[in-house]
């Protein structure tokens, strides 16, 4: 499947921080719970920008401000809805809303091998 | 402190403990309500399925029920004060933000709060018939709350016109309401709010394009040393995000639509079977865009260089750029017209800031057109929407003086107005979009132009009934 344009991408900050404030403030719940990091549906994402400033730890940016160490992540974002992340049997897609699937419980590769942190 | 909603006006500003400008306030607010009868929605409706905002904080910042749009709560609501805050750029960077209005900035301040808060009647001026043609009751219901809130908007800034700005503070105040979007007399300050929103296509292109001019305007004022300033711009900038959620995804589903019935009749002409195609479309996102960017100002501006360098008026996400936050060293790339093509010229940084923030709002609607280009790469359609050139009709710097085609390529009078039907809303478009324009009031019933949404609002069904009528 072709990777979507990002829009916000939720970088390496959130990894086993996941404050979810940004959740809160989704207006069209596009921002999903892996078991370390949280990640912004490139295909649902609105690029309005709510999730940006409530970020404790400034993990989320447009993808265009990215800071380059984080670089990996605008990709990654987007991989965490179209590949087959560990333990399941199709990717996740694009349900339409974070609330109707719950916690995903699984990461992509980038950040399951991720040193702890936090 | 939190929302006291037992006051005459909601407020998180402690009103009560300012008697004068809670009586202030209590009088300019006949005149808001009276505004609002008059300029407002125009269709009559006994309540709707809204949002009202009840706390500024994270644990739940609004809550959802049916209430009669004329006793919305509109209030008085800044976002959380951080005691610490400082200013971020400017000559006085690094000092104490301030709470109260230096008087050496004190007319500088009062226009910039002027000009924000012109455009937030003006658009409920601009969509106040749009109701008596909705395409579905969810439709319906976003655009009242896109009203309501742009009317709390209004509210947000005369809040600090009464409370900063004294006598001069309280004429403007009440000049908002005297003028009107496309008044010949008294009309809105920028040329944008004074056009039509004559169907809703306009208004999901408005509330793409323009709304998100809003968001990059907000932001610079957000970053504001005046800090009850950047306290109300932040709070509004919450708000204004579901704004963009109606105008990104109202162009989806209208796309999505023609997608449909392309497929379904095998032709790319699908006017004739009740649909809106990607020609009027892309004629649409050409005429929204283009005086959206007006809404930026010249490229090159010394009124934006003083704001920035007194601390008024930052520039997007000013606190995250690795710069110096003063700007006086640096140089940026403008476009500009030079031998006949379009080329970049290089100026002093602080004279750009309106083109710094132009180019950020461009980067967001690449980032849109993508987005809908996607609906129609699903589809299987081969044909691509596009922004045009950031010089294509414009009227407000650089560019006012230049013929420029979508593409990009500087012509003259002639060539341009022989072809400018092609490339901007001609009236058989209007024509057309205004004849699609039937309202469909019937729960979980859409109109044939526009596809339903993927999804309810605050997980309600789409066949709910958002709104009952008087």
């Amino acid at each position: 499947m072709e990777i979507a344009p990002m829009p916000y991408v939720i970088a390496e900050p959130c990894i086993d921080v996941m404050d979810r404030s940004c959740v809160d403030e989704c207006p069209v719940d596009c921002i999903y719970e892996g078991a370390r990091k949280l990640y912004i549906s490139p295909v649902e994402c609105i690029d309005c920008g709510a999730c940006e400033p409530v970020c404790p730890v400034e993990a989320i940016t447009q993808d265009r401000a990215v800071d380059p160490e984080f670089e990996a992540h605008v990709e990654d974002n987007a991989r965490f809805f179209t590949d087959v992340l560990p333990g399941r049997a199709e990717p996740v897609g694009d349900p339409g809303g974070a609330m109707s699937v719950g916690a995903i419980g699984a990461d992509t590769e980038l950040v399951a091998t991720h040193e702890p942190q936090g | 402190m939190s929302i006291d909603y037992t006051e005459k006006i909601p407020n998180n500003v402690d009103l009560a403990g300012d008697r004068k400008l809670q009586r202030a306030l209590e009088s300019w607010q006949p005149n808001f309500l009276n505004w609002w009868k008059t300029m407002g929605p125009a269709v009559p409706t006994e309540d709707v399925y809204l949002r009202t905002a009840v706390d500024v904080g994270r644990e739940g910042w609004a809550h959802f029920g049916h209430v009669a749009m004329e006793e919305y709560r509109w209030g008085v609501f800044l976002a959380e004060q951080n005691s610490d805050r400082r200013i971020a750029f400017g000559e006085q960077k690094g000092e104490p933000v301030w709470q109260q209005v230096p008087g050496e900035f004190r007319s500088e301040l009062q226009r910039l709060i002027v000009i924000q808060g012109d455009t937030e009647p003006a658009s409920v001026e601009q969509q106040r018939r749009l109701g008596e043609t909705a395409p579905s009751l969810y439709d319906l219901r976003n655009l009242f709350q896109v009203n309501v809130e742009e009317g709390r908007h209004l509210w947000a800034m005369v809040y600090l016109l009464h409370a900063y700005f004294g006598r001069n503070g309280r004429d403007e105040a009440e000049a908002l309401l005297q003028r009107n979007s496309g008044d010949l007399d008294s009309p809105r300050i920028l040329g944008a709010f004074n056009e039509e929103t004559p169907d809703w296509l306009s208004f999901f292109m408005f509330t793409y394009f323009t709304d998100r001019d809003g968001k990059y305007q907000l932001g610079t004022l957000k970053e504001s040393a005046f800090d009850p300033l950047s306290r109300t711009c932040e709070f509004m900038l919450k708000e204004e995000s579901h704004h963009m959620f109606v105008g990104t995804t109202g162009v989806d589903r209208v796309v999505q639509r023609a997608t449909e019935l392309m497929r379904e009749h095998e032709t790319d002409d699908i006017a004739p079977h009740g649909g809106i195609s990607l020609d009027v479309i892309q004629r649409y996102i050409n005429f929204h865009y283009s005086v959206s960017l007006d809404l930026f100002g010249s490229e090159q501006s010394t009124n934006a260089a003083n704001y920035f360098t007194a601390g008024l008026k930052g520039r997007w996400q000013e606190e995250r750029r690795r710069d110096d936050h003063l700007l006086t060293e640096d140089a940026a790339q403008i476009e500009v017209v030079k031998d006949g093509v379009l080329s970049t010229e290089e100026v002093p940084a602080l004279l750009a800031l309106n083109h710094d923030l132009r180019r950020e709002y461009i980067a967001d609607c690449e980032n849109g057109l993508k987005r809908w280009n996607r609906v129609l790469e699903q589809a299987g359609v081969d044909r691509r929407l596009s922004l045009p050139s950031v010089g294509f009709n414009r009227e407000v710097g650089h560019f006012a003086d230049h013929h420029i085609t979508p593409k990009g390529d500087v012509v003259g009078a002639d060539v341009w107005e022989a072809k400018r039907d092609a490339w901007l809303p001609t009236e058989a478009d209007k024509t057309h979009v205004r004849s699609l324009m039937k309202p469909v009031y019937e729960p979980g019933r859409i109109a044939s132009w526009i596809a339903p949404p993927s999804k309810g609002i605050n997980d309600k069904p789409f066949d709910y009934e958002y709104v009952h009528f008087a």
